[in-house]
């Protein structure tokens, strides 16, 4: 009887002690009514107007610590409930954060349908195939899923993508990039050759590819002599992967770093290397500040105000929206004057203005093969033609990226 | 000094659960006699003597040491007021040498002198006349070398109130005379000695005064004397009891068993029998004699087809026709059928049953937690078709040994863990005999029963016997093998030392052979 | 002993047995007092915990859509209670039920993947838990097999075996069953015809367990197997005396273990996921040794148990979602009453004695006689 009873504490003791563990990624909550996520309520009331209130779910991969890509969603979410309540919307979050892309996702849809909410956003591309299964039941509910691809196109009513057109601001942040590594070679640090970005990227796929072509294409315009190496960490979040991804980068020869991955640490593993950097999602001009020259990110703002207050007013909204640099919802954080390149802003105004102007990012001649298929079948476009990212006023345009080539110049490692 | 109280007890009372292991029990050891502390298995002997030594506490009582009221709270206590325990089942470490395993536990200040502390061991030896190499290893050690460590270790300490327990329970009759010896020297040295145990001529021959417990209650103490083994025997069991065991004559002997080179090696590789021959007889009961570990269990398992034999073998010849257990078994060649080869259930098809009483009485023949309905089909339970266990059978038949062979227990469906000693058994050996084998196995039947118990396991197996049925027991009570079997075998070291005619032995005859293959012989002839 | 100050303070007994009116008293005082101590944790996360307690009783029960989750939480919990059940009641620690879940659940998708366009429905989720319940005894028989022959350590074989079945999920994952286009780390959602049918609005693997339970309680009471397995798990020797091949015995049983694991593994990903992932089991293996330990091996018992804990899970994530508690907090809950149940069944076996206590009673029955 003892050692039953031993080894049913164990098996208790066990079970606490997984449970534990497990306990670190299924997560803990946000407190909805932290000041700084939600307008206290009748704050600001516009006169006149009687105040309304829509729930809002948001299933995050992240929490709004991972001071990368949830915490750019919190972000918007803080800008978009102050102008909400301007137009005298008040708007109630409710956060599922830390979910895994498997069926805790559908859980927390679940979850946070039965919770009363009128809109659930899904943050992360792995969500959408899950919110799609819950979808249907709440047919008065509406679903976003945010940088994906397939509610767009499907028969509900009630699902949408958006995605905002970073590969403008990827673009920006590589003009920026560019100027230092063409201010090296002038200086005589580099050779003309040896002015190499790396790339920490999370996975071989169209969002990353689109991302770090744009960025080599904004460098390439200001660096004429500019490659790349790209190395895939093969996950969204992986601190210390990533920074291993940098330094070994740096190691071979890279003078500049960028990133598509949710951390800081290749800032900082660029910074120990005594090479430059530029960032995603967030400033890392803090962690990194004689490295990181500057950083682009997605302002979901703009897009939680459209949806939100067409739901208060009882509008239909879009079921893909997208939205460029042009429109504020894609932002560059401030430049490192420090460490830029002299002549960087004026170049970066230049741009932009060249961007509103209708720059085509992916502009001909372009040649280069499928991702994950160097051996594919060469796609090239020439001189006058240009790849339509995320446009939707073509045919069959998303606003998730599609442009999954590797073009000359950079290599996959 | 001597004839003063060295340790008091009065009202001393211990309860497990519903269960009072010590009701109210007073008793007085004094220095300069040795005390038996005698009573069947479960009187509560070792729980009172474990409350002495620190192990459990009293729910009730006092204790006193010297004429003083102690409070004795675990074994460092009992040590610091002189008492030291010599327990059934030695606590000695294998890797170290005896001088090691007498210092060990012990608190000294700065580095420690192996080699005085070796000193004082050879002291305490010569002192007491124990026969002991400080330096040998446990490992190296017979049991007997092993139990002289525990008395040793325990006097290093400075104990001068010892309790053994069961202490010859493990020991040749030899052995046993030299550990006679030492415990007359320490008494003549003024210390106190109680000695558990439940063998009468030990008590008569060694102890002063003799103390009696009868299911956890004191009966009384008497001074040995001025007393004698019956009237111990009915202060011990509450009435009359006959001492004498039955050996009937049965009517047909034929050979049942033939023997031949059997050799075994354990996962080790040490040879555990070693070209074993004999021959067992239908209507005999042949002992198998030997000192703890000498091959006794895997005879058994290797003619039970539960050892892997390495050489040698087992031939089975069917019974006489005209015995009673003839026509109950499939019929076998005359010639003698090898049983080497076969598994458990072919062998026990044949009749060949065994009924093996381990050390914790449960664990090998019967399933503690599982009531007697379930115990009953523990080898049979394949004999039924289908995917299904059928219990109606069983469960008739653990009714019919309530019945027949007195068994207490609140019903059929009670696990036998709960059931006493004599109980548990009588399951066990009624089970096997139920298989109307034609040879039947038994060791240590009668292992922890009460002296009644016995005498009924005794009375089955004669029942067997008379049948026609080859009876092979494994025991250790030599005494008892001498009256009950017709002929005894006895192992050593794994070898066959000798088979001797029950009727015509001694016990000293019998106790050379144990530890000298041959040796018993030699040692005849000098005599 | 008159010397009281040198009296142990507290001193364990064992019992003898109990009433079963008592143990249940004990029972039910454990799951109050733990009701109590939970409470304390809401209190500290700043609400109200009777509302606490409220709300995680109408989160798990409350909506048809709730008891639906909470039911899709008690099929994986109860399905791999009574997959180690066997196993636990030979002791044979099988803490493997997670990898072989995984396995089972991998297996089943294969044919979810790769013949849905040839077979029909039925045939092919036959297929499936065919499968599933053959990769997942695999997956078992591998420890078992070690552990017969050569007398290997389960309970690390077993754990180590999860994360090698893990892995090749996550590689399956991200490699050669990815979706197109690739980057997703996810397997496609299955065809239609690979998804388990849903009865009363749940997948149909709450009747596939339930038959199971009843059929796990008849092969552990009533079979020869069953027999052989409790013998095995009170006493080795006992069963090699009884000339049972206990090594022959350990592997069929770890086999059907197994098997059963694999099974649920197939109705998650038929069922609940309709697709397969890395953690796919989800803590079930490991929450059913809780489950079968609180049952005591009997498997309506763990009809029961998962029961609650499925709700206490659901409960602890409406909690989560209506209150802001946040999950880890929720799991302490979880944790807190599962220690106290855990805990009691020691003072069904053990009782506590006070210094001097026995005294008192002495007097006490002295002054009524």
């Amino acid at each position: 009887m003892k050692k039953r009873l031993l080894a049913m504490l164990l098996a208790g003791a066990m079970v606490f002690g997984l449970a534990a563990c497990s306990g670190g990624d299924q997560g803990s909550a946000e407190t909805p009514s932290s000041p700084e996520s939600t307008a206290p309520a009748g704050e600001t009331t516009p006169a006149g107007d009687e105040a309304k209130t829509i729930k809002v779910g948001m299933v995050c991969i992240g929490d709004e610590n991972d001071q990368g890509y949830t915490y750019n969603f919190m972000r918007g979410v803080e800008e978009a409930t102050a102008q909400l309540a301007e137009q005298g919307i008040n708007v109630e979050w409710v956060y599922k954060t830390q979910i895994l892309e498997d069926s805790g996702c559908e859980d927390a849809n679940i979850e946070l349908a039965d919770a009363g909410c009128q809109i659930i956003i899904n943050n992360s591309y792995g969500f959408e195939s899950y919110m799609l299964k819950v979808a249907p039941d709440y047919p008065e509910i509406e679903f976003i899923s945010c940088t994906n691809q397939a509610s767009a196109v499907d028969d509900l009513a009630n699902t949408h993508n958006a995605f905002a057109n970073i590969y403008e601001g990827r673009y920006l942040a590589g003009v920026a990039g560019g100027m230092k590594l063409q201010q090296l070679i002038d200086e005589g640090t580099i050779t003309a050759e040896e002015a190499v970005i790396g790339y920490v990227a999370a996975f071989p796929f169209a969002e990353v590819v689109s991302g770090y072509t744009a960025f080599y294409l904004g460098a390439k315009s200001v660096c004429p002599s500019v490659t790349m190496k790209v190395k895939y960490v093969n996950s969204w979040s992986n601190a210390s992967e990533e920074a291993a991804a940098a330094a070994a980068l740096a190691d071979e020869g890279c003078v500049l770093i960028s990133q598509h991955s949710d951390n800081t640490t290749p800032a900082t593993a660029a910074q120990d290397a005594g090479v430059f950097h530029c960032g995603y999602n967030n400033d890392m001009t803090g962690v990194a500040p004689e490295s990181s020259i500057i950083s682009c990110r997605v302002d979901w703002a703009p897009y939680f105000v459209y949806a939100i207050s067409a739901v208060a007013n009882g509008e239909e909204f879009a079921q893909d929206w997208t939205a460029g640099y042009a429109d504020g919802s894609v932002k560059l954080t401030t430049l490192n004057e420090a460490i830029a390149a002299p002549g960087t802003a004026e170049a970066l105004e230049a741009a932009e203005a060249e961007l509103a102007d209708g720059l085509h990012v992916f502009a001909g001649p372009l040649s280069g093969h499928p991702a994950q298929d160097p051996d594919g079948e060469v796609w090239s476009i020439g001189e006058g033609e240009y790849f339509a990212e995320s446009d939707l006023s073509q045919e069959g345009g998303l606003s998730a990226p599609q442009f999954c080539y590797i073009i000359d110049g950079i290599t996959e490692e | 000094m001597e004839g003063t109280s060295a340790i008091q007890l009065k009202g001393i009372t211990k309860r497990f659960g519903s269960v009072v292991a010590n009701d109210h029990i007073d008793l007085d050891v004094k220095r300069g006699q040795i005390l038996s502390l005698l009573g069947e298995n479960g009187s509560g002997k070792t729980t009172l003597m474990n409350m002495i030594s620190g192990i459990y506490f009293p729910d009730e009582g006092h204790i006193f040491v010297e004429g003083k009221e102690v409070t004795i709270r675990s074994p460092k206590d009992a040590y610091a007021l002189g008492i030291g325990m010599i327990h059934q089942h030695f606590k000695l470490v294998d890797v170290f040498t005896a001088a090691e395993n007498i210092v060990l536990g012990l608190e000294g200040k700065g580095r420690f002198d192996i080699r005085s502390a070796g000193r004082r061991v050879k002291e305490i030896s010569e002192k007491y006349g124990f026969d002991i190499d400080p330096d040998k290893k446990v490992y190296d050690m017979s049991v007997s070398e092993k139990q002289t460590v525990e008395i040793i270790k325990v006097l290093y300490r400075g104990a001068d109130i010892l309790i053994l327990d069961e202490p010859t329970a493990v020991l040749t009759p030899q052995e046993t005379e030299k550990l006679f010896a030492v415990l007359r020297n320490m008494r003549a040295d003024g210390k106190a000695i109680v000695i558990i145990t439940h063998k009468l001529h030990e008590v008569m021959a060694l102890s002063d005064q003799v103390a009696v417990l009868r299911k956890g209650r004191y009966i009384g103490t008497v001074n040995t004397a001025e007393t004698n083994p019956q009237a111990l025997t009915e202060m011990m069991v509450g009435r009359a009891v006959s001492l004498n065991i039955d050996r009937p004559e049965a009517k047909y002997k034929d050979l049942r068993l033939e023997v031949k080179g059997l050799t075994c090696r354990d996962h080790e590789g040490v040879k555990t029998l070693d070209d074993v021959s004999f021959q067992a007889f239908g209507g005999e009961i042949l002992g198998i004699a030997g000192i703890a570990g000498s091959g006794q269990k895997e005879l058994l398992e290797a003619i039970a087809g539960l050892q892997h034999v390495e050489a040698g073998s087992v031939l089975y010849y069917p019974p006489h026709p005209n015995s009673d257990i003839a026509g109950y078994h499939v019929p076998v060649d005359r010639n003698g059928e090898e049983l080497v080869g076969k598994n458990p259930t072919q062998i026990r098809k044949v009749g060949v049953s065994l009924a093996f009483v381990p050390e914790d009485r449960l664990g090998m023949g019967l399933v503690a937690g599982m009531d007697m309905v379930d115990n009953m089909m523990l080898k049979t339970y394949r004999e039924h078709k289908g995917p299904f266990v059928d219990r109606k059978a069983p469960r008739a038949l653990a009714e019919r040994l309530i019945e027949e062979l007195e068994i207490v227990t609140p019903g059929v469906s009670t696990p036998v863990r709960r059931l006493s000693g004599g109980n548990v058994q009588k399951v066990l050996v009624g089970r096997e005999i139920d298989s109307t084998p034609t040879v039947l196995m038994t060791a240590y039947p009668v292992r922890g029963l009460d002296i009644n118990s016995s005498y009924t396991i005794y009375g089955l197996l004669n029942q067997q016997k008379l049948k026609g049925v080859a009876v092979i027991l494994v025991g250790e009570d030599l005494d008892v093998l001498l009256e009950l079997c017709d002929r005894i075998l006895v192992l050593c070291g794994g070898k066959v030392s000798g088979i001797v005619d029950g009727r015509g032995t001694t016990k000293e005859e019998v106790g050379l052979y144990m530890t000298h293959v041959g040796g018993g012989k030699e040692a005849a002839q000098d005599a | 002993m008159h010397n009281g100050e040198k009296t142990p303070l507290i001193r364990l007994a064992k019992r003898e047995s109990m009433p079963a009116a008592a143990q249940w008293g004990i029972r039910i005082a454990a799951i109050l007092l733990a009701l109590v101590v939970g409470g304390l944790v809401i209190l500290i996360s700043g609400n109200n915990p009777v509302q606490g307690y409220a709300t995680i009783v109408e989160g798990a029960l409350g909506k048809t859509s709730g008891i639906r989750q909470t039911v899709k939480n008690f099929i994986p919990l109860l399905g791999a209670a009574l997959a180690i059940a066997p196993c636990f009641k030979m002791r044979f620690w099988n803490i493997g039920a997670e990898g072989q879940i995984t396995a089972g659940a991998m297996c089943a998708t294969y044919f979810a993947l790769f013949w849905a366009d040839r077979l029909p429905q039925v045939p092919l989720l036959l297929i499936m838990c065919a499968a599933g319940a053959v990769g997942g005894g695999i997956w078992a028989l591998i420890p078992a097999f070690f552990k017969a022959r050569w007398g290997t350590n389960e309970t690390l074989f077993t754990l180590m075996m999860n994360y090698i079945i893990i892995g090749v999920v996550k590689w399956l994952q991200g490699g050669p069953w990815e979706k197109i286009p690739r980057g997703s780390q996810q397997i496609e959602q299955f065809a239609s015809n690979a998804c388990l049918p849903r009865v009363a609005g749940v997948y149909c693997g709450w009747i596939i367990v339930l038959v199971l339970t009843v059929l796990m309680f008849l092969y552990m009471r009533y079979t020869k197997h069953g027999y052989e397995i409790a013998v095995i798990g009170e006493s080795e020797n006992t069963a090699r005396y009884a000339g049972m091949n206990v090594g022959w015995i350990i592997m069929r049983t770890m086999f059907l273990s197994g098997a059963i694991a694999g099974i649920v593994g197939f109705l998650l990903v038929s069922g609940a996921n309709n697709t397969l992932y890395s953690g796919v089991a989800n803590n079930a293996g490991f929450t059913a040794i809780t489950v079968a330990w609180l049952a005591q091996l009997n498997p309506f018992a763990m009809v029961g148990i998962s029961a609650l804990l499925a709700v206490l899970q659901k409960g602890a994530d409406t909690l989560n979602t209506q209150m802001s508690i946040p999950v880890s907090l929720s799991d302490v809950i979880t944790g807190v009453l599962l220690f106290f149940m855990l805990g009691c069944e020691f003072f069904i076996n053990y009782r506590l004695i006070f210094r001097g206590a026995e005294e008192r009673q002495a007097r006490k029955e002295a002054a009524k006689s």
